[in-house]
């Protein structure tokens, strides 16, 4: 019933604190039971005694004090069923995001990052109810029933009997209308979400709308979304609060059924009033944990229905997780062998990559070539241990690649991309990133080296500038130059550049071809090549199709009896 | 904040029947639970007088009928006030897609970025509320207050006013407490989470780059601190939360000790009659069902407004000119003209364009071109009156362009901007967008002629395949083709193209030029590209740079002058694409 395995599974950490939640809630319940008690002594006293007040004060006294710790126990139990939540929050967000980094930026740039950003975060807060009341609710809706009923029992068998016939009857109601309620909840979570990335999508694009002269249009396909939303979220509530109804009325009419026949056994002096009005007072305490138990039975759904997004991605599988712990690497000689290496994307039907050989020697100048979709790109990636071959083998002076740990190898990689993505930070941070310990020294010249420098001193803020969405945004040219800086701070042994676009200003392409030029020397170089003069700089040229080595030699030699490259550079331009 | 609400009120005002029929259906909920109390009380003090039953029969009903109405009408009233609320999400939606719609697209680019958007659609979502959480629990708790008061009046009215005491501190004391407690809390928890936001989706798409320079570790780090941070700070709030969730209940029985004292001196001295003190004292208990939401609905109140706050604030951004358009029609081919255009977004910065004379008679083929950044896009933009222009003139068909209505000149163009912008919908729909209505025929033709067909034909799901997130799925070529498929799409005398071949791989490149070759015979085409390609037989290519135009000619006189254009060419033709 709505209790999630693997959200179970996370309770066995934080035990102490959910059973001092239950603790202190059966505390709580003593406390009610003894309010009653005094109470329904004091009505008693006056109603039939005719006590005046000063022979009642203590009993009023009694009950104050029983209602101030009342309050402290129930608070008590509300802040360790909140540390609970808190911690399983915080836990299951640092596993989330762990889990992340090890899928790796193959897996995050073939999902929608909005979409898992968004289930870190505000999905995981999405359990808060979930830990923080269903769970510990569920746990408090037998106790303090059964509590009461023992204080019950010896005073009115009739009564108790009632109170236990009735009370399974909530539950076994929430059981039958809670499931159907549940799987319809899980759509109206992922309706929700598709309707909110509608309306997001509309907003974002309505320039686009405007130029089509279709923007008015869309407020009536927005209503439409919107009102669909309306009626099918009302379908599930109904069905939610039929059963709260259901609920209520068990409870309402069971406090009537009780008050008649407690009511009626008086008449008959078959019983005393303080008891009945002991039972009475009690009757809506003993139905309210079961009814509490059916609204936050519905604020757990919506925590399941997000633990399912939850625990998707955490079950995912990886590929990369053979222990990879060898340092010692011959720094000087780094003979890069790929043997043929195969690799396919998740599911993707064809080869990125089929049986690639590749001898790449030490301080050699590499560029890859190829039609878009050769493997190019794959190449790389796999150089940058994103993923691993699925056979074949990579080695780095004779070591295999998957042996070497990652940090180590990539210590001695500098890596430019063609899309550079700058982070939320100020240009300083951005191009630190490279070597956070640089002096500020270093980042002035790596960045003149990049010919960016003077651009980001004409700034307002100089490298104080914040990037993205709250600060500037840099165009492509000048996003590639940070990049630059950041691989010139970097300087690693091996240049992995995937070439950027040809920049049409005359001024800049010159800035950014010489900045290449100059972060090429004394390295090794491997280049996913677009510019006919990089490509006749390269000591030796790798051309790729639909993931196959097809030609290799240098520019001279491709050119005399090569096939595709030479279509490549003949149909270039144009 | 005051103002704020009721402009608030104001716009959620078509539903104020629902909304009172809801509160309504709240009071007499509100209203049963108390009588449930209150008769089984008076069952249970009657029967301890052993009277004959027939004096019991009626609260032997009553008790039933509160009983059974507090669940029917409690059902009623959630249904239709979560009704109401979703209604009301509807209608804030359209009225402010209605607001923004007719912004100046100058405003509108301003917040083209995501996240503002995110922000603004969360705080709509955020006025969902405003019945449920806000309007509503006032208004039942003071109709309850008020009658409630009456009713124990006419028995004592020193225990009425001692329960609106209690009443009172419950439902504003409480409250104000909660506010003071938590000042500042709601606004570092709103801080904490968007800056969670950025780290992660730093994190997320820039993975890649943090990896290769290890500082993954450190960056999620990061990450998982804010995220502590802000689990702490929202454990704080709940703390607080449940504070005031067990001050309310102490309040409830001090409420009940009051009662208590005041009128266990007047059973005993007869001035009530001791049947009825029962009955009010456990009353109490049920009348403070009216006031518990309260806080939440305070709570609720401050949040909302503040997204009110921010929506007027965009809302307020200038609209389009209201006055109405000097000339209402446009003949199907006409002459556009540029004179002496000079424009700049900011005052403070340089001349975006300068002087810029432009002529796109009737079928003339014009092409801009220059490195990025040389205000190419901003002619279109003008030329689409996206942007008012400061000097110069753009006269359409002899009369200037701010005498027409711009939806009206739309309609005359087609239109590649430079940031295309695929919906998450499906491929047809997108394609579909300039013009609904056309036959599948037309639509498969076009997507031949465009290179799509095979690719398409491809896919599982054809033209119904769902283009992902900002068109993921389709790579930047495929996407450009699907953009120009639905510009061609629309059929306009005017042809205005940007980058129409960014993206694109050579062969491709060369089948849309000659695809618009042919679709432009007939046309006027304005095309903007940093390719250097395919303008050999414009009738005119104007070579922009920093706003100013510093060439201009055919191809073979440009060529002939060795200037501009000539370098540009010699950059373009070291490069291969691949």
């Amino acid at each position: 019933m709505n209790l999630d395995k693997n959200l179970l599974a996370l309770l066995k950490t934080t035990k102490i604190p959910f059973l001092l939640t239950i603790l202190f809630a059966l505390f709580a319940t003593v406390m009610i039971i003894l309010q009653a008690d005094t109470l329904s002594y004091v009505l008693n006293d006056v109603f039939l005694a005719d006590k005046k007040i000063h022979q009642v004060s203590s009993l009023i006294i009694y009950f104050t004090i029983y209602s101030i710790l009342r309050a402290i126990f129930s608070w008590l139990e509300h802040s360790q069923a909140n540390k609970t939540a808190s911690y399983i929050k915080q836990e299951l967000r640092e596993q989330l995001v762990d889990k992340i980094v090890r899928l790796g930026p193959v897996f995050t740039r073939s999902e929608e990052s909005g979409e898992i950003s968004n289930t870190l975060t505000a999905g995981i807060d999405s359990l808060d109810a979930y830990f923080s009341q269903y769970l510990p609710q569920l746990l408090i809706s037998v106790l303090v029933p059964l509590t009461i009923l023992v204080f019950v029992f010896p005073i009115d068998l009739l009564s108790g009997i009632v109170f236990l016939i009735t009370a399974p009857l909530i539950p076994l109601f929430m059981f039958l209308i809670g499931n159907s309620a549940d799987k319809l909840s899980k759509k109206q979570w992922k309706k929700m979400s598709r309707m909110s990335a509608f309306f997001l999508d509309v907003f974002q694009g309505l320039l686009t709308l405007k130029i089509f002269g279709r923007s008015k249009d869309y407020l009536h396909k927005i209503s439409e979304v919107s009102e669909d939303f309306r009626r099918s979220t009302m379908k599930v509530l109904r069905i939610a609060f039929l059963s709260a109804m259901v609920l209520e009325l068990v409870a309402a009419l069971s406090t009537a059924i009780i008050a008649v026949e407690i009511g009626l056994r008086l008449l008959y002096a078959k019983m005393i009033f303080r008891e009945a009005i002991f039972i009475l007072i009690l009757a809506p305490e003993f139905y309210q944990t079961l009814r509490l138990l059916g609204t936050r039975f519905h604020a757990g759904m919506e925590g399941t229905a997000a633990a399912e997004r939850i625990f998707k991605l955490l079950h995912l599988s990886e590929t990369n997780e053979e222990s990879a712990m060898l340092r010692q690497e011959k720094v000087s000689s780094k003979l890069i062998i790929f043997r043929n290496v195969t690799y396919t994307y998740p599911g993707a039907i064809h080869r990125a990559l089929d049986r690639v050989n590749i001898v790449i020697e030490p301080d050699k100048k590499i560029a890859f070539v190829g039609p878009k979709g050769a493997g190019k790109s794959t190449l790389t990636y796999l150089l940058l241990k994103f993923m691993v071959p699925d056979s074949g083998e990579i080695l780095i002076s004779d070591f295999p690649l998957n042996s070497i740990e990652p940090e180590f190898w990539r210590a001695q990689l500098s890596w430019v991309s063609q899309d550079p993505f700058l982070f939320h930070r100020t240009v300083m941070d951005n191009i630190k990133i490279a070597r956070p310990l640089a002096t500020d020294e270093q980042v002035y010249i790596a960045a003149q080296k990049a010919h960016i420098h003077d651009y980001i001193t004409s700034l307002n803020n100089g490298y104080d500038t914040l990037l993205g969405e709250r600060g500037i945004r840099f165009s492509g040219g000048e996003a590639q130059r940070i990049t630059l800086a950041r691989a010139f701070l970097k300087d690693a042994a091996i240049l992995i550049l995937d070439e950027p676009t040809a920049n049409l200003d005359p001024e800049i392409e010159q800035k950014i071809t010489e900045a290449i030029d100059e972060l090429s020397r004394n390295r090794m170089v491997i280049t996913i090549a677009h510019k006919l003069k990089t490509v006749k700089k390269a000591d030796i040229i790798i051309a790729l199709s639909e993931g196959k080595v097809v030609e290799t030699g240098s520019h001279q030699s491709l050119m005399e009896k090569g096939t595709i490259y030479r279509k490549m550079v003949e149909a270039r331009g144009v | 904040m005051i103002p704020t609400l009721f402009r608030l009120v104001k716009v959620a005002s078509a539903f104020k029947w629902w909304m009172v029929l809801a509160s309504i259906l709240g009071f007499l909920t509100i209203g049963s639970s108390i009588g449930l109390v209150m008769t089984a009380t008076y069952i249970v003090a009657k029967a301890a007088l052993h009277p004959s039953i027939a004096e019991l029969q009626m609260s032997i009903v009553g008790v039933r009928f509160f009983g059974i109405m507090r669940g029917v009408l409690r059902y009623f009233e959630r249904v239709i006030s979560h009704d109401v609320t979703f209604r009301l999400l509807t209608h804030f939606r359209t009225w402010f897609y209605k607001s923004i719609e007719p912004l100046k697209p100058a405003e509108m680019m301003k917040f083209r970025s995501g996240d503002l958007f995110t922000r603004l659609l969360n705080d709509v979502q955020n006025l969902e509320n405003v019945y449920l959480r806000i309007i509503a629990p006032p208004l039942v708790a003071v109709m309850i207050s008020i009658s409630t008061f009456i009713l124990y009046g006419l028995f004592s009215w020193y225990a009425a006013f001692v329960l609106i005491i209690g009443l009172l501190f419950a439902g504003i004391g409480i409250p104000l407490l909660s506010a003071k407690l938590r000042k500042g809390l709601g606004e570092k928890l709103v801080l904490l989470r968007s800056e969670m936001n950025i780290v992660a989706i730093d994190g997320i798409q820039g993975l890649a780059d943090l990896l290769v320079f290890n500082q993954a570790d450190d960056h999620f780090s990061h990450l998982k601190a804010i995220s502590k941070q802000y689990v702490n700070i929202q454990r704080k709030n709940m703390l607080i939360e449940s504070l005031l969730g067990a001050l309310s209940v102490l309040t409830l029985n001090l409420t009940i000790v009051g009662t208590l004292l005041i009128l266990i001196p007047r059973v005993s001295s007869g001035a009530l009659d001791a049947v009825y003190f029962s009955v009010l004292v456990l009353g109490v208990i049920a009348v403070f069902e009216a006031v518990l939401p309260i806080p939440e609905a305070i709570q609720n109140l401050e949040k909302s407004l503040k997204s009110a706050d921010r929506l007027f604030e965009v809302i307020a951004l200038q609209k389009q000119e209201k006055q109405p358009p000097a000339y209402n029609f446009l003949r199907e081919k006409f002459d556009i003209r540029v004179e002496g255009l000079s424009f700049c977004y900011d005052k403070n910065q340089g001349m975006v364009l300068d002087d810029i004379d432009l002529d796109l008679s009737m079928g003339r083929k014009v092409a801009i071109v220059g490195p990025s950044g040389s205000g190419k896009s901003t002619i279109v933009n003008l030329l689409l009156d996206f942007w008012p222009y400061d000097q110069g003139k753009i006269y359409y068909d002899n009369k200037e362009l701010t005498e027409y209505n711009r939806d009206l000149i739309l309609t005359k163009l087609s239109v590649l901007p430079q940031n295309i912008y695929l919906f998450s919908t499906t491929l047809r729909d997108n394609l579909l967008l300039t013009r609904p209505t056309t036959q599948d025929s037309v639509l498969n033709d076009m997507v031949n002629k465009i290179g799509l067909g095979l690719k398409i034909n491809n896919l599982p799901d054809g033209l119904e395949s769902w283009v992902g997130e900002m068109g993921y799925r389709f790579s930047g070529g495929e996407r450009q083709q699907i953009a120009l498929a639905r510009t061609f799409l629309k059929d306009a005398p005017i042809l205005i193209l940007d980058e129409p071949t960014a993206n694109l791989d050579p062969i491709t490149e060369m089948e849309i030029l000659q695809v618009i070759r042919t679709l432009s015979e007939r046309k006027t085409l304005l095309m903007i590209t940093h390719r250097l390609t395919g303008l050999t037989d414009m009738d005119e290519i104007v070579v922009l740079v920093e706003g100013r135009i510093i060439e201009r000619g055919s191809h073979r006189k440009l060529m002939a002058k060795k200037g501009y254009y000539y370098q540009m060419l010699q950059i373009q033709e070291d490069v291969f694409i691949g």
